[in-house]
């Protein structure tokens, strides 16, 4: 087992590390794994994990936050969310950085994934921060780090799919993620101030006059929010009305998205051309990584690698709160490489019962899993976050991954202020719930 | 030699049928000196889904699989024969009528090169809604998730709306009330917690449903005589108390879900024999569909007449 | 790790190498159109599901779903994944870690370049062909889908073109390389970039 863990580790960061597309990297070792240690006949297993990968439902939501990021990219939303929130975030140390934050906090109550509340909020924000100069560096990782709460911050995908596997109630889970999930806001919110009064350089100089606003146009700015709130509506309005599942929403969102640039006299002929290949291509760059990943994930169930790396866990013995150190550890490690959904569903069966037996709660865990998800997220080499903010940006990996690393320490912390003070994520769902 | 053999599972662990097959091979592990060692993988992690299980194991991708048989309808249509509409009232019937499907499955498992080793059914079935309804009127138009089109097609012919909703989209969508109710068995109601969304429980039997754990026969065939004889002889010997379980759980799950504040509200006769006059179009066209289980079916219901 | 090169300007190279690579950019151009109208009718048919089930509340008439929504938009999904990845590859967008590529430069990185084209058609060129076989097999067997009745060959012959375009461009990606011609052409790049 030791020999196969390490020619995965060995092969794929090689073929990554020489330049290969990570996607291709994954499907490779996938192949060469299956090839010399499973006996399966890969030319007829992989075409089935294909077809059954890229016919998943659940990942349908997907696309359509895609094309409803393509549609609000090209609307004058960023412009608006700045002038009606800028007022407002301006009152902080930071300034308009707290909107990446808030921004995220909003879109990740519509969207049920991370890498689609970065895309949308990232579309949105970022281009006014660096156009307005603010330094990249905070700017960037505010947003990689703040996008993360989409999972975290109902709906979620990955609560979803958490709710399932584990047997727990997914509207517990969904209600046990808005504290962890508004908290972690704040703390992000937090380090923004702490560092930019440590560092005044990172907000430029011209934003610094911005508190001297009169409060009745700081209210009348408000009214440009009205578009977001319109799709908040369309979204969340359409989910919790009982109009729509959180897919069906996705698609009331792309429906609005298209309302608003239409009303905004933004659509033009070349615009829709545009969208629609820039949609086809983000869904590609995602597609290939996620169809990677899930082919990786399902032979190294079949070796069963993830259950001999929890077991050997197991047979250390450790403390509750141990554990759930050495379970970050394990998740931060495996996170680098696996997509978040393959993780879960390979890890789970042996790492859940022993953290019940540990005297963890199911929904408690659940958040934790999500946490390490997004960790995941803004992990090298395969970071679904990092991936959006390249097509969004243009920056190499190694910027975004070090501009973010405040940020995924803020999380890790998070995570294990969770272990040590679990009323945090069950007291929501206990009161509403009993 | 020791024999490593990988069994997939959609099921989550946490689900009777899984737990029933980490039975199945320990059992099998003891029975044969450990000569035989097979490794379950549930919740799907293996990579396979519900419907591609059948092909999975024929093919060879994985040795042995827990399938889930009416799901197999794409491969022959005649895996559908236990959703037949309101044939069968009790595990008992079932049993019964097992004697004569179980043949007709186990040669339809030869052809996708495979061997049923056991089969154990899925508990009963209910319909949970939010609404009390005393006729068949009051199930008008309420919009209802079936697992299958068997199911949808069933529930749709009594009158409410239909539709096919993924597990994982079903359980917001009740919470938000985009769908009113749910056909499914109990287990799969404790599952869901429906109490948190669904107030009364109809006993409806609308349909029967079996899980058949097979072995690739190139894989069975490679066996030594003394291990396979051993394998057959543990899966014969467990899967009577299988069965138990599935009916126990059906209990207890409906043990739970009243005690969580749920309502069961059984059908009366006149109900009864509604529903079943509305569902026999369903069962007429799936005979039309699939002429060869006709006589199955009838063959079972001429062995009632004679008890 | 670097950006993917949208500096190199693409120029009119000429020869046999450059008619493969036109060849293969034709192919992924209307492949990644075939895609977008996969996200366009995945879009309607959920939007169609949301409404009936809306409408139907008021009149009894309308239907309460499609019934195939959560079937068909899985498999309009997937398409699109994969009829768009050949063009996204030429375009320069798919992900990969340029840290040493791009710090070696000039030669080496050509070098680099050609030796994950040559991995790109190591592993795409058996994944188009097992698809394909995957779908004729499923052909033969007559194999349908478990909710539709649809012929499940159908979905997989439409995977099996996504993956033999963006094997076709992987082959033609090798070729350009070797042939020392630009192997993006950014101008493909439509997904929306800020910088
Ligand atoms: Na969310
Ligand atoms: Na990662």
């Amino acid at each position: 087992m030791g020999a196969i863990v390490a020619s995965l580790f060995a092969f794929l960061f090689g073929t990554l590390a020489l330049g290969a597309w990570i996607g291709i990297a994954l499907l490779t070792t996938a192949i060469g794994l299956g090839w010399f240690f499973t006996g399966i006949p890969i030319d007829k297993l992989f075409p089935q994990y294909i077809f059954n990968i890229l016919t998943t439902p659940d990942l349908v939501a997907l696309p359509l936050f895609i094309l409803m990021g393509e549609f609000l990219f090209r609307t004058k939303l960023s412009e608006a969310l700045f002038t009606g929130l800028a007022p407002w975030a301006g009152l902080l140390p930071g300034r308009l950085l707290h909107v990446n934050v808030v921004g995220c906090s909003i879109f990740a109550a519509i969207s049920g994934s991370s890498a689609a509340t970065t895309q949308v909020v990232g579309r949105m924000t970022l281009k006014e921060l660096l156009a307005r100069g603010y330094s990249p560096e905070i700017a960037i990782g505010s947003l990689a780090g703040a996008g993360t709460l989409g999972f975290l911050i109902p709906p979620s995908t990955v609560m979803i799919m958490y709710g399932v596997l584990a047997n727990e109630s997914v509207l517990r889970l969904f209600t046990a993620g808005f504290i962890p999930g508004l908290l972690l806001s704040a703390v992000f919110g937090a380090w923004i101030m702490l560092r930019t009064t440590l560092k005044p350089e990172l907000v430029p100089e011209s934003e610094r006059a911005m508190r001297h606003m009169p409060l009745r146009d700081r209210i009348a700015a408000l009214k440009d929010l009205a578009p977001a709130l319109f799709l908040i509506v369309c979204v969340l309005g359409s989910m919790y009305g009982g109009l729509a599942t959180p897919s069906e929403a996705a698609a009331l969102g792309v429906l609005g998205a298209f309302a608003v640039s239409l009303s905004q006299g933004a659509l033009t002929l070349r615009g829709l051309r545009d969208i629609l290949l820039g949609a086809v291509q983000t869904c590609s760059v995602m597609g290939v990584i996620i169809l990677g990943a899930s082919v990786l994930g399902n032979i190294t169930s079949i070796l069963g690698i993830p259950a001999a790396v929890a077991s050997t866990v197991t047979e250390w013995n450790l403390s509750p709160i141990v554990l759930i150190l050495a379970l970050i550890v394990l998740y931060l490690i495996l996170g680098t490489a696996l997509e978040g959904f393959s993780m879960i569903a390979t890890t789970l069966p042996v790492v859940l019962p022993l953290v019940e037996a540990a005297g963890f709660d199911k929904v408690w865990f659940g958040i934790f899993i999500v946490l390490v998800v997004e960790m995941a997220q803004i992990t090298p080499p395969v970071a679904f976050n990092f991936a959006i903010i390249q097509n969004i940006t243009g920056r190499s990996t190694a910027f975004i991954a070090r501009v973010t690393f405040p940020f995924l320490l803020i999380m890790i912390g998070f995570v294990i202020l969770l272990a040590l003070f679990p009323g945090i994520v069950t007291f929501l769902p206990d009161l509403l719930l009993g | 030699a020791e024999t490593q053999l990988r069994l997939s599972d959609v099921l989550p662990d946490s689900n009777f049928m899984v737990k029933n097959a980490i039975t199945f091979a320990e059992a099998v592990k003891e029975a044969t000196d450990g000569e035989v060692v097979i490794t379950v993988g549930a919740s799907g992690s293996l990579g396979f889904k519900g419907p591609d299980q059948l092909g999975a194991v024929r093919d060879g991708l994985v040795d042995m699989a827990d399938i889930n048989i009416s799901q197999q309808v794409g491969i022959n249509p005649l895996f559908g024969a236990e959703g037949v509409p309101f044939l069968v009232s009790s595990m008992d019937e079932l049993r019964d009528y097992h004697a004569f499907l179980r043949p007709e499955f186990e040669k339809l498992a030869e052809q996708n090169n495979q061997k049923i080793l056991y089969m154990v059914p899925s508990p009963a079935q209910y319909v949970y809604l939010n609404e009390k309804v005393d006729d068949i009127e009051g199930f008008r138009g309420i919009i209802v998730r079936g697992a299958d089109k068997n199911t949808v097609d069933i529930i749709t012919s009594i009158g409410m709306a239909g539709v096919v909703v993924p597990w994982g989209e079903l359980l917001p969508a009740l919470a938000s009330g985009r769908v009113k109710g749910v056909a499914t068995s109990a287990t799969s109601g404790v599952d869901g917690k429906f109490w948190e969304f669904l107030e009364y429980i109809y006993p409806t039997n609308h349909t029967w449903g079996s899980n058949a754990v097979t072995i690739n026969l190139d894989t069975w065939n490679s066996l030594s005589a003394e291990d396979r004889a051993a394998i057959e002889k543990v899966a014969a010997d467990l899967e009577p108390g299988f069965w138990d379980i599935s009916r126990e759980g059906d209990l207890a799950s409906i043990q739970t879900m009243t005690e969580n504040g749920m309502v069961v509200v059984p059908l009366s006769d006149d109900l009864k024999a509604e529903i079943a006059e509305r569902a026999k179009t369903v069962q007429d066209v799936f005979f039309e569909r699939v002429p060869a289980a006709l006589p199955i079916v009838e063959a079972y219901r001429a062995s009632l007449g004679k008890n | 790790m670097n950006e993917p090169s949208r500096s190199t300007e693409f120029s009119e190279p000429r020869g046999p190498a450059a008619a493969l690579q036109g060849a293969a950019d034709m192919v992924s151009l209307g492949a990644a159109w075939a895609a977008g109208i996969c996200i366009l009718l995945l879009t309607l048919l959920v939007l169609l599901d949301i409404f009936l089930a809306f409408f139907s509340g008021f009149m009894p008439s309308v239907p309460t779903s499609t019934g195939i929504g959560w079937e068909y938009s899985a498999y309009l999904m997937g398409s699109s994944f994969l009829l768009g990845s050949g063009m996204t590859l030429r375009a320069g967008l798919q992900l990969r870690v340029e840290v040493l590529m791009s710090s070696l430069g000039g030669r080496m990185t050509r070098f680099f370049e050609g030796l994950s084209a040559a991995l790109g058609v190591a592993v795409t060129v058996p994944l188009a062909l097992w698809l394909a076989r995957f779908c004729y097999r499923t052909y033969s067997y007559g194999e349908v889908s478990q909710d539709s009745y649809t012929p499940l060959w159908i979905p997989q012959l439409v995977l099996a073109i996504g993956a033999a375009v963006l094997a076709f461009q992987m082959v033609a990606r090798l070729v350009t390389c070797l042939a020392g011609h630009p192997v993006n052409r950014s101008s493909l790049g439509a997904a929306s970039a800020i910088e």
